[in-house]
This record gives structure tokens, C-alpha cells and sequence, in this order.
């Protein structure tokens, strides 16, 4: 499976386990290398997220893809720069990636260009602050200034 | 006047002795705590030899359960469910999110205190708690009702700019 | 005469608590064939004065509220057209093609009360009802029709004084007997075909938006139409009964064996319903009703 899929993409592929093949590609061949992986029988999207680098200032798209003939998945990484982060959208190729890219808006403030409903509210309905899973919101801050909890001493008898 | 209030006070004694065994539950399951509801209302622990069976509308219905943790879309859902239930009407709080916030104290979507948005009767504590908890639970609000005691949709009409001070704070309404 | 006028009044209170009676005789054998303990048997007692208690009222206009109130007078008007064993209470001026008329009004009103209230919940549920009302309607007036040829009579009292001392309907007219009892699973609004309150689908079809005083009375209305359905089964198949005690006993008897086949059956889709009303319980009806012009006469 190796093989086939270093002759379509451009790119570094490893294959850590016989199931497992990780695919490292930059940000403007992301869409083109989900296209071709589609061809090699990889039928399902199972997750698109990100992860947040805040050191190296980068954000990180990961998505997983699997194929149920041959039974092997496949990650897909690409890096994007931290500030005013864009990425095209999957939506022709997978459909269902609708949601998950809506939802990469909200969380992390990454907007996805071709999808009609990106940065638009979802979850958290009226959100003014920071998107709340990148590494520099402080959510027990935020949690103890806006929510009252309960001043009681609990006894144990 | 003295005869009037005397016979106004035993009906409503009468009432409530008679009307305690026929509590009808919302089925709404809030959040993950109602997977402990099955098991009560089923053959094992049987929750409807006390005449309390889960109806799907908020117009037939006494109780609302709010089951497990509350962030703010749902508590927005949930008010306008309690305002649809007709009075006299109990809420019992379902777990330890509703009492201080419970393993999602630190969360930024969780609200921590329920009595301060909704007039709460009983709460019953547990993560999650086993069916026996839930059917001490209901014992313990056909109790109240028994004394006369379970008054929250009495509290809710009097303190209602309270409430909704408090609401209007959090929800962004 | 002055006998006769207070057993009319005092008819629908009869009806009214031998409908609770079998009702809450219901709940408890389903409760003891899934092996718990059930509610009390004053069960439907307690609810019905749990909900005319309620404090405030949710009313959607004027068609709205006479929607209850057209169900229940409706039952009681149809009650008063049964006769009990020693009383012919209105039968001589209404038949049988009189009751089976009479029997559809409350549905009729319900649906334009529930109509009224905006639900799309409640709308769906009032063209199951009118629907199914199509299915189980064929086998029961064919099956009441076999009757009235084999008799040569429409008065409900004579059906019953016919049956006298064990020549009952039942056991010489197996095939209709057949064709009438699952036509009554039909009206009653029983498991197979409990599509039109399906809590699960339609949060209880035209029942959605009705709470507190208003949803007490339709269950009187309910409690009423129990004991009308059971009673006229009773009286065109069963042999009506020598005294009010023996009518209850057979009224019950049909409650058992209906319930021990509608806790095990699932649901019908509407389609399903109607089609398998015209199909198989009409054949047998129709057989039956040749069986009596060609062999009887």
C-alpha cells in the first residue's frame, strides 16, 4: 500500500504499522492529496481537527481517512501559520466534512475557504471571547468569573 | 370566614393526600445522567406501583428532571419548558452538576448553581445515582407535597424579576 | 315510568366507574405479565382528580375547548342507547344502525377541536385516527349486519333476550364472532393498532397541546368508551347476562383476552392497518354472513 500511494502524492510517507500510513504535506497540496487518496479506494473520512502548536506559532490540520477494502487508515497532516490561518475546503470530495469544518471555525478561529456556513455560530451561541480550545484562553479564569459556584464546607461523618 | 378557611384548608389537605400518588415525570433527558432512568422505570425497580409513569409532552406533565450537567443552550430550552408546564409544578435536580458543578467545574459552558435560575425542590446527589437513590428521591417529594411543603411554583411567581435578573445575566437574552 | 327515567340518569355514572374498573384492572395484569408489581386498581381514579385539580388552564380559542366536551357528550349520549339486562333504556327509539352512527360523533369533535390548536403533531395524529376509523369500520358493520339477517330484527334489546341460556353467538357463529373481536381492538385503540397515540412518534397524536382540566375529561370520555365497546361486544356476541353482575364478569373476560395479545404485539404503520382490516378480518366476515343467507333461511 506503501508504495502505491508514494507514487500519487508529493510528499513524506511513513508507514509506522501494516494498518497505519502517515502522509506529511504542505498547505496547498492538502485538498489535491485527499482527492488522489480518494481514487486508491480510501472511501471514508472519519475526523478532520486541528492541533495548536503555540511555540513554533503554527496550527496543524489532521485528517483520517480509511479504506474498507484493503482495511488500512491513512493521516493526513498539513501545517498553516498561526495568524489569519485559511485552508480550502473538503466538502466536494468528502461530503461529510460539512460539520467538522463549521465546528474547526468555532473552536479555533480557522476559516475555510468554500464552505458557505464557516465562522458562523454553532455550539456556543453568541461567543464573544477568544475560540475556546486554542492554548492561550484560560477556561478556569474565564469559568470562575462568569459562573457562581457554591460556598459550602463539606462535611465528612 | 373562619368556617370558610377552615374548610378551604381540608380540601386542599384532602388534595394533596390524594394527588401525591399520581406524580406524571417529563421524559426529557437533559444530559448523561438519564441513562439511569430506564432501569427505575422498568420490571426490576419498578417506579409505576407509585403511579409515576414519563409522559413526552410539557403541557400533561408534574415533574421536571433535570438530569445531569446544564450548559447554557441547554438551560435556554429548558426554561421555556418549565414556563409551558402547567402549576402545581416540582423540579428536582438530578446528580452532583446541578448542586456545585459537579467534574465540569471548570468548564466554560457549565453553569454551576441551579436554584439560581430555576426554584429546585429536591436534589439528589450521585454520579449518577443507582435507581434506589432515584426512588428515595421521589419518596422524599411525595413527603413534601404531603406536608405542604413543595411551594417552588409559588416561589417562582413571587421573586420573578430575581430569577430573571439572574437569567438575563448569563444567557445574553 | 319514574324507574325507567332514573336508571337513564344514573346509566353514565354506572359506565363511569366500571370503565375505571377495567381500566385500571388493565394496567395491572400488563404490569404482572412483565413480572412486577403494578399500580393500585384505583389507579385512573387518582389521575383524573390529579389533573381537574391543576391550578391554571392553556386555552387556544373556542373550538378548542369544546373539543373534550363534544367527546364526552358524545359517550354519554351513546351510552344511553345500550341496554342493561332488565332495562331497555332507549332502544325503542334507536336501533342498531342509530348506535353505529351515533358511535362516531366523538371522534368527529375531537378532531376538529384538536385541529384547532396549531400543533402539526396534532394534525397528524387526527388523520390517523380518521383513517384507521375507515379500516375498522368494514368488518364491524358487516359482522352486525350478519346479525340482523340471521334475527330478522334491528333492536339491540332482542339481540340480547334471543341468546337466553347458552345459545350464544359465539358458539354458533364461530366466523363472525372472529371478524367482530378483532374490529374491536380497532376501536379501542389497542396495541397492534395504537398508531394514533404513539408516544414515541407524534408525542401523542391529538392529545399534544390538551393539559390540566381539559385532558380530565377526555379521560372520562375514555373511561366511558371502554365500557361502551366491551358492553356492545358483549351484547351482539356474548349473550348479554341474566343480571348487571354477570354483564360485568363478561365484560372483563373480554379484557383479559385482550390484553394477553396486546402486550405482545408491536405497532402497525397506518397503511398496514387499513390494509389488513380489508383483507383478512372482511374475508371472514363475508364468509360468515354467506354461511347465514344460504343456510339459515
Amino acid at each position: 500500500m506503501v508504495e502505491e500511494i508514494k507514487r500519487v502524492v508529493i510528499g513524506e510517507v511513513v508507514e509506522k504499522r501494516p494498518q497505519r500510513v502517515i502522509v506529511k504535506v504542505e498547505k496547498e497540496n492538502f485538498a489535491s492529496t485527499l482527492n488522489a487518496l480518494k481514487a486508491l479506494s480510501f472511501n471514508r473520512l472519519n475526523l478532520l481537527t486541528a492541533i495548536d502548536f503555540i511555540k513554533e506559532n503554527q496550527f496543524e490540520i489532521v485528517a483520517l481517512v480509511y479504506s474498507d477494502e484493503k482495511k488500512v487508515m491513512s493521516i493526513v497532516k498539513a501545517r498553516i501559520p498561526r495568524d489569519n490561518p485559511e485552508i480550502e475546503t473538503l466538502i466536494h470530495i468528502y461530503p461529510n466534512a460539512f460539520k467538522y469544518e463549521v465546528e474547526l471555525g468555532e473552536m479555533f478561529g480557522i476559516r475555510v475557504i468554500g464552505n458557505p456556513d464557516s465562522m458562523k455560530p454553532f455550539v456556543l451561541e453568541g461567543w464573544g471571547d477568544l475560540p475556546p480550545l486554542r492554548k492561550d484562553f484560560d477556561s478556569i479564569k474565564y469559568a470562575t468569573e462568569h459562573y457562581e459556584s457554591r460556598n459550602v464546607e463539606v462535611k465528612y461523618d | 370566614m373562619e368556617l370558610q378557611e377552615t374548610l378551604e384548608e381540608g380540601y386542599v389537605e384532602i388534595l394533596d393526600h390524594l394527588r401525591k400518588r399520581s406524580l406524571w415525570m417529563l421524559h426529557y433527558c437533559t444530559a448523561c445522567g438519564a441513562i439511569e432512568l430506564p432501569p427505575t422505570i422498568t420490571s426490576r425497580f419498578d417506579a409505576e406501583r407509585f403511579g409515576i409513569a414519563p409522559f413526552v409532552t410539557s403541557r400533561q406533565s408534574d415533574i421536571l428532571l433535570v438530569t445531569g450537567y446544564i450548559n447554557i443552550k441547554t438551560l435556554r430550552r429548558l426554561i421555556t419548558v418549565y414556563e409551558q408546564m402547567l402549576p402545581p409544578k416540582y423540579v428536582i435536580g438530578f446528580g452532583s452538576c446541578t448542586i456545585n458543578g459537579g467534574i465540569y467545574w471548570d468548564s466554560y459552558a457549565i453553569v454551576k448553581r441551579l436554584d439560581l435560575y430555576l426554584p429546585v425542590d429536591v436534589y439528589i446527589a450521585g454520579c449518577m445515582p443507582t435507581p434506589m437513590a432515584v426512588l428515595e428521591g421521589f419518596r422524599t417529594l411525595m413527603k413534601l407535597i404531603d406536608e405542604g411543603k413543595a411551594n417552588g411554583w409559588k416561589k417562582y411567581q413571587e421573586n420573578y424579576e430575581y430569577y430573571k435578573e439572574n437569567q438575563r445575566k448569563v444567557l445574553k437574552w | 315510568m319514574v324507574k325507567e327515567i332514573l336508571t337513564l340518569i344514573f346509566t353514565p355514572i354506572l359506565a363511569f366507574f366500571v370503565g375505571i374498573f377495567l381500566l385500571g384492572f388493565k394496567r395491572k395484569m400488563v404490569a404482572r405479565i412483565h413480572r412486577r408489581y403494578g399500580p393500585p386498581l384505583h389507579q385512573p381514579l387518582l389521575d383524573i382528580i390529579k389533573l381537574l385539580s391543576k391550578k391554571e388552564n392553556i386555552s387556544h380559542g373556542v373550538m378548542f375547548d369544546l373539543g373534550p366536551v363534544m367527546y364526552v357528550g358524545a359517550a354519554i349520549l351513546t351510552v344511553l342507547f345500550l341496554p342493561i339486562p332488565g332495562f331497555k333504556q332507549l332502544t325503542p327509539f334507536g336501533d342498531l344502525i342509530a348506535f353505529l352512527y351515533i358511535m362516531v360523533i366523538g371522534s368527529l369533535g375531537m378532531a376538529l377541536g384538536a385541529g384547532e390548536s396549531g400543533n402539526p403533531n396534532a394534525s397528524i395524529g387526527i388523520a390517523r385516527a380518521l383513517t384507521l376509523m375507515l379500516g375498522y369500520e368494514l368488518p364491524l358493520i358487516i359482522a352486525g349486519n350478519t346479525l340482523v339477517i340471521k334475527y330478522g330484527t334491528t333492536d339491540l334489546y332482542k339481540f340480547m333476550t334471543l341468546q337466553s341460556g347458552f345459545h350464544w353467538n359465539l358458539f354458533l357463529l364461530p366466523l363472525t364472532a372472529i371478524a367482530g373481536f378483532i374490529a374491536t381492538y380497532g376501536a379501542m385503540g389497542e396495541h397492534p393498532f395504537d398508531v394514533v397515540v404513539a408516544p414515541q412518534e407524534v408525542a401523542t397524536g391529538p392529545m399534544v397541546e390538551y393539559g390540566g382540566k381539559h385532558l380530565g375529561l377526555l379521560m372520562i370520555g375514555m373511561a366511558i368508551s371502554t365500557y361502551i365497546e366491551t358492553g356492545f361486544f358483549v351484547i351482539l356476541f356474548l349473550g348479554g347476562g341474566a343480571n348487571i353482575l354477570t354483564f360485568i364478569l363478561k365484560q372483563l373476560g373480554v379484557i383479559i383476552v385482550m390484553t394477553l395479545f396486546d402486550t405482545v404485539f408491536p405497532r402497525f404503520r397506518i397503511e398496514n392497518a387499513v390494509r389488513y382490516f380489508w383483507r383478512w378480518p372482511t374475508l371472514i366476515a363475508l364468509v360468515g354472513l354467506l354461511i347465514v343467507y344460504i343456510g339459515g333461511k
